[in-house]
C-alpha cells in the first residue's frame, strides 16, 4: 500500500489535467453564451415593442410569449470521453482512498499489542478481530483490489484518450488506439498466464479471478460434464501453486534434484558454506531416491564440491581452528557422514583424503562408535563412520612395515618345530595345530575338574579330596606345560603384542574404536572364568595371547595354593559348562592365517573386522535396515574387497573359508549365530568363488571337508547349500 | 491425477533433510533478493521518469 498511494495520486493528478481540458467541451462557450444573450435581447425587445404597440391599438398582448432557453449541445464523443475519464478519476481516487484506509486498518490492528498489556486481553481481542476479518481474508482481498482499481483507471483513461483523439484527428487517434490495444492485450496475456501455466510468476490483480474461473471450468470438463464439483483451489494462486508444487510424482522428484543441483552450484564454497552443506547433505540420504537425486543431477561429478568437503574434513584434525569442543564435534561428525556419503553413494575417491585415519580416530574418541547406547542414539553416524573407517583401515593395514612385523611373528611359528622337507607355512600350521590340541586338552582338564567339584557334596570337598582330584589329572598336564614353556621361550605373546601395537599405530587406534571388535590384553591377571569369556564369548579378539591363556589353564592346579582352595572352587563352580566347541575352535590355526594374511596386505583381517563391526551395528538396527544403510554396508564391502586379486594369499583364503563355515554352522566360531543380510553373504560367497578358482591343494580340500561336516548344526541352510556348491565346483 | 483433488501423500524427504532445504531457502532468498532488487530499482527509476513526462505532457 505504501507504493500504491502515491501512484494513485500521481495518476489522478495527470488525469485531472486532461479532464479539466475536456470538461470544457461539455460547458457553454462564451460565443454560445453571447449568441444566447443576443437572442434573448432580441426577444425581449420584440416583446417590449409588442407591448408598446398594444397600448395604442388596444390589441391584447399574448400572455404566453416567453424568452428562448439556453440549449447546450456537446458532441456524443465529448460526453463519452468525459464520462470515461471521470469514472477513471473516481477509480483512481478510490484506490488512493482505500490505500489510506488499509494503512489505517493495519495501524489500528497493531495497536492491540501496544494498548493492552494483559496477555489474555490481547489474545482474546486479537482472536476476536482475527476471526472477524483477517482470517476470512477480507482485508487481503481489498488490498489486492486496490492495484486493480488503478489499472482500471489507467485503461479507462487510455480508452478515453483514444476516443478523444479519434474524433479530433483520425491519424493520431488511430495510432493511440493501436498502442492502447497492444497494451491491453499484453495486460490480458499477463492476466491469464498463471491459469495457463501455473509455474508462471507473472500476474495482474485480475489473475486470481481468471484462475478461479478457468479452474472451475477445467474441473467441470474433466469430470465429463458440467456437474458441479466443489472447488478446492480458491482465488489464491499462491496456495494453488503450492499444492501443485507439492504434488507427488516424477516431476517433483526431478525438480527436487534440480534444486539440490542448483544449491550446490550456487554456493560460493567458503568454509562456512561448506560446513553448512556438510551438515545439510547428510539428512538427504535417508532414502535411496534422495541419494539418487545427487547422482541424477551429476553432483557426484562435482569435483569442487567433493574437494571442499574433503578439505573441511581434513581441517577437523586441528581442533585449534574451532571455537570450542562442541563446534569441532558437530563439524567433524557432519564431515565424516558427508565424506562417507560421497564415498559410498557417489563413488568418490577415498584415497584423496589426507590423514583420514587420524581424523576418524579423533572423531571416535569423542564417542558414538563403540557403545551400543551411543550407536543407538545416532545410528546413521555410527554406520557411516564405521564403514568409512573400515575402508581406511583396509588401506592403512596394507603397509610394508606391518607386513614385515607380521612375517616375523609368522616365522616364529615356523621355527617352533622345524622339520625338513616342509615349507614354512606347513611347519607353522603343524605348530598351530599342536598348540590348539594342547589348548583343547587344557580345557578338557578344566572341565573334568569342574565336573568333579560339582558332583561332590560340599561337605566332601576337603583339601585332601581336591588335591587328590587335581593330582589325578596331572599326567595330562605335562605336554601342556611343555608347550607353554616353548611358547614363552620363543616370546610368542610378546611378538603378537608388538604386532598389535604396530597395527594400532598404523591405524591411529582406529581398529580399537570399531564397534563389536574385541582385544586381548597381554597385561593384567585373568581368572579361568575371564579366560573362558575371552575365548568362548560372542566376540573373540582376532589376536589372542595364547601362551598366557594356556598357562592360566594349565596353572589351575597351582592356583589353589595362591588364591586359596575355596576361591578356586567358587571360580570353577561359577562356570556352567565348558562348551564342547572350544576343543574345535582352532584359535591358533586361525591366528596363523591372520598372521599370514597380515603379512600379505591384511585383506582377510579387514574383512573379519567388517563382519565383526556389521554384526554389532545390525544388532542395534531395526530389521531389516533401511535401504540407505544397506547401500553403505554393501558399498563398503565392495570397497574393501574390490582388489582381491592382489591379495589372494593362502592365509586370506583360509580366513574367508573359516568365515563362510562360521556363518553356515551354529557355534562354530567367531562369526557363527549371526543372521547377516543376504547381500553381504552373497558377496562373500562370490568372493570365495573367485578366490578359490584355480586353487587346489590340501588347504582347499580341508575346507571342502569342513563345509560338508555333518556333526555341526546348520545355521543358514540356504547359505550352506550355496557354499557347498561353490566349494564342490571343479577347479577352473 | 487431478491436482485439485490430489492429497499430499509423501513429502519425499524426512525431517532430517530440513537443514538442506533451510540452506536452499537461505541461498535462494539471497539470490532472488539480489535479482529482484535489480529489477525493482530499475522500475522505481522508470516511475520517476513517467511522472515527470506525464506532468510535462499534461502541461502542454
Amino acid at each position: 500500500m505504501d507504493g500504491m498511494h502515491p501512484k494513485a495520486g500521481l495518476f489522478s493528478a495527470v488525469l485531472t489535467a486532461f479532464i479539466i481540458d475536456r470538461s470544457q467541451s461539455i460547458q457553454p462557450t462564451p460565443a454560445a453564451q453571447s449568441a444566447f444573450y443576443q437572442q434573448q435581447s432580441v426577444a425581449l425587445l420584440n416583446q417590449i415593442s409588442q407591448q408598446l404597440s398594444s397600448l395604442g391599438a388596444q390589441i391584447p398582448v399574448p400572455s404566453n410569449s416567453s424568452l428562448p432557453d439556453f440549449i447546450l449541445s456537446p458532441s456524443t464523443s465529448d460526453v463519452r470521453v468525459n464520462i470515461i475519464w471521470i469514472i477513471s478519476l473516481v477509480s483512481s481516487l478510490t484506490a488512493a482512498l482505500l490505500a489510506t484506509l488499509i494503512r489505517q486498518w493495519a495501524r489500528d490492528h497493531m495497536r492491540i499489542f501496544q494498548y493492552y498489556r494483559h496477555p489474555l486481553k490481547v489474545a482474546r481481542l486479537r482472536q476476536y478481530l482475527y476471526e472477524g476479518s483477517s482470517r476470512r481474508g477480507y482485508m487481503r482481498a481489498i488490498a489486492e483490489a486496490v492495484p486493480g482499481l488503478v489499472h482500471i483507471s489507467l485503461f479507462l483513461f487510455l480508452a478515453g484518450l483514444a476516443d478523444f483523439l479519434l474524433n479530433t484527428y483520425t491519424t493520431v487517434g488511430t495510432s493511440t488506439l493501436f498502442a492502447t490495444v497492444l497494451c491491453a492485450m499484453l495486460y490480458i496475456i499477463i492476466t491469464v498466464t498463471p491459469s495457463v501455466n501455473p509455474q508462471s510468476s507473472y500476474r495482474t490483480p485480475f489473475s486470481p479471478l481468471v484462475w478461479y474461473i478457468t479452474r472451475n471450468l477445467w474441473r467441470k470438463s474433466s469430470a465429463g460434464g458440467f456437474r458441479f464439483t466443489p472447488l478446492r483451489l480458491g482465488f489464491d494462486i499462491a496456495e494453488g501453486q503450492m499444492r501443485i508444487a507439492m504434488r507427488f510424482g516424477v516431476a517433483r522428484h526431478l525438480r527436487d534434484a534440480r534444486a539440490i543441483g542448483w544449491l550446490v552450484n550456487s554456493l560460493t564454497f567458503n568454509v562456512e558454506d561448506a560446513g553448512s552443506l556438510a551438515l545439510a547433505i547428510i539428512g538427504t540420504f535417508d532414502t535411496r531416491w534422495c541419494a539418487n537425486a545427487w547422482v541424477r543431477e551429476r553432483i557426484d561429478r562435482n569435483k569442487e564440491l567433493y574437494r571442499d568437503i574433503r578439505r573441511l574434513f581434513e581441517t577437523c584434525s586441528n581442533r585449534r581452528l574451532f571455537k570450542d569442543e562442541d563446534e569441532w564435534r558437530v563439524r567433524a561428525r557432519a564431515c565424516t557422514e558427508a565424506m562417507a556419503l560421497f564415498v559410498f553413494s557417489m563413488g568418490a575417491d577415498i584415497s584423496l583424503i589426507r590423514h583420514p585415519g587420524k581424523v576418524l580416530s579423533d572423531i571416535a574418541s569423542s564417542g558414538g562408535t563403540r557403545e551400543v547406547s551411543e550407536i543407538k542414539s545416532n545410528q546413521s553416524f555410527a554406520i557411516r563412520w564405521t564403514c568409512l573407517s573400515l575402508v581406511i583401515i583396509r588401506k592403512l593395514l596394507n603397509s610394508s612395515e606391518l607386513q614385515s612385523y607380521a612375517h616375523t611373528t609368522l616365522q616364529q611359528l615356523s621355527a617352533f618345530h622345524p622339520e625338513d622337507g616342509l615349507d614354512p607355512t606347513e611347519t607353522a600350521l603343524r605348530t598351530a595345530r599342536s598348540i590348539d590340541e594342547q589348548f583343547a586338552a587344557a580345557w578338557n582338564h578344566v572341565e573334568r575338574l569342574r565336573q568333579a567339584l560339582n558332583t561332590s557334596e560340599e561337605k566332601d570337598l576337603t583339601r585332601g579330596r581336591i588335591t587328590k582330584i587335581l593330582r589325578q589329572n596331572e599326567p595330562d598336564l605335562t605336554p601342556i606345560q611343555e608347550q607353554v614353556e616353548s611358547m614363552e621361550r620363543l616370546g610368542m605373546d610378546a611378538s603378537l603384542s608388538e604386532l598389535q601395537q604396530r597395527i594400532n599405530e598404523e591405524t591411529h587406534g582406529l581398529i580399537q574404536k570399531l564397534p563389536g571388535v574385541a582385544f586381548d590384553d597381554v597385561t593384567g591377571t585373568t581368572t579361568v572364568g575371564q579366560t573362558l569369556d575371552l575365548v568362548a564369548g560372542p566376540v573373540q579378539p582376532q589376536l589372542i595371547y595364547l601362551s598366557r591363556l594356556l598357562r592360566r589353564l594349565f596353572g589351575i592346579n597351582q592356583e589353589w595354593r595362591n588364591q586359596g582352595l575355596q576361591e578356586m572352587v567358587r571360580t570353577l563352580r561359577s562356570i556352567e559348562a565348558i562348551p564342547s566347541s572350544l576343543s574345535q575352535s582352532h584359535l591358533m590355526e586361525r591366528q596363523l592365517w591372520r598372521l599370514q594374511d597380515l603379512s600379505n596386505g591384511a585383506f582377510g583381517f579387514t574383512l573379519e573386522l567388517y563382519f565383526l563391526s556389521i554384526r554389532q551395528l545390525l544388532s542395534t538396527l531395526p530389521s531389516p535396515p533401511s535401504e540407505i544403510h544397506e547401500t553403505v554396508f554393501d558399498r563398503a564391502l565392495w570397497d574393501i574387497t574390490s582388489d582381491w586379486q592382489e591379495f589372494n594369499s593362502i592365509g586370506t583364503r583360509q580366513i574367508i573359508l573359516d568365515l563362510v563355515c562360521d556363518i553356515a554352522f551354529r557355534d562354530r566360531g567367531i562369526f557363527s549365530n549371526v543372521g547377516y543380510p543376504g547381500y553381504i553373504t552373497m558377496t562373500l560367497l562370490d568372493l570365495l568363488r573367485r578366490m578359490i578358482a584355480g586353487q587346489g591343494g590340501a588347504f582347499v580340500e580341508d575346507a571342502k571337508r569342513e563345509i560338508r561336516r555333518e556333526d555341526l548344526t546348520v545355521f543358514d541352510p540356504q547359505f550352506l547349500s550355496k557354499a557347498r556348491d561353490i566349494l564342490g565346483q571343479p577347479h577352473e | 491425477m487431478d491436482p485439485d483433488t490430489e492429497t499430499e501423500v509423501d513429502l519425499g524427504f524426512s525431517d532430517s533433510a530440513n537443514p538442506l532445504w533451510s540452506l536452499y531457502g537461505r541461498i535462494s532468498k539471497e539470490y532472488d533478493t539480489a535479482n529482484l532488487n535489480d529489477l525493482t530499482s530499475g522500475m522505481d527509476g522508470l516511475l520517476v521518469f513517467v511522472r515527470s513526462l506525464s506532468s510535462t505532457l499534461s502541461l502542454l
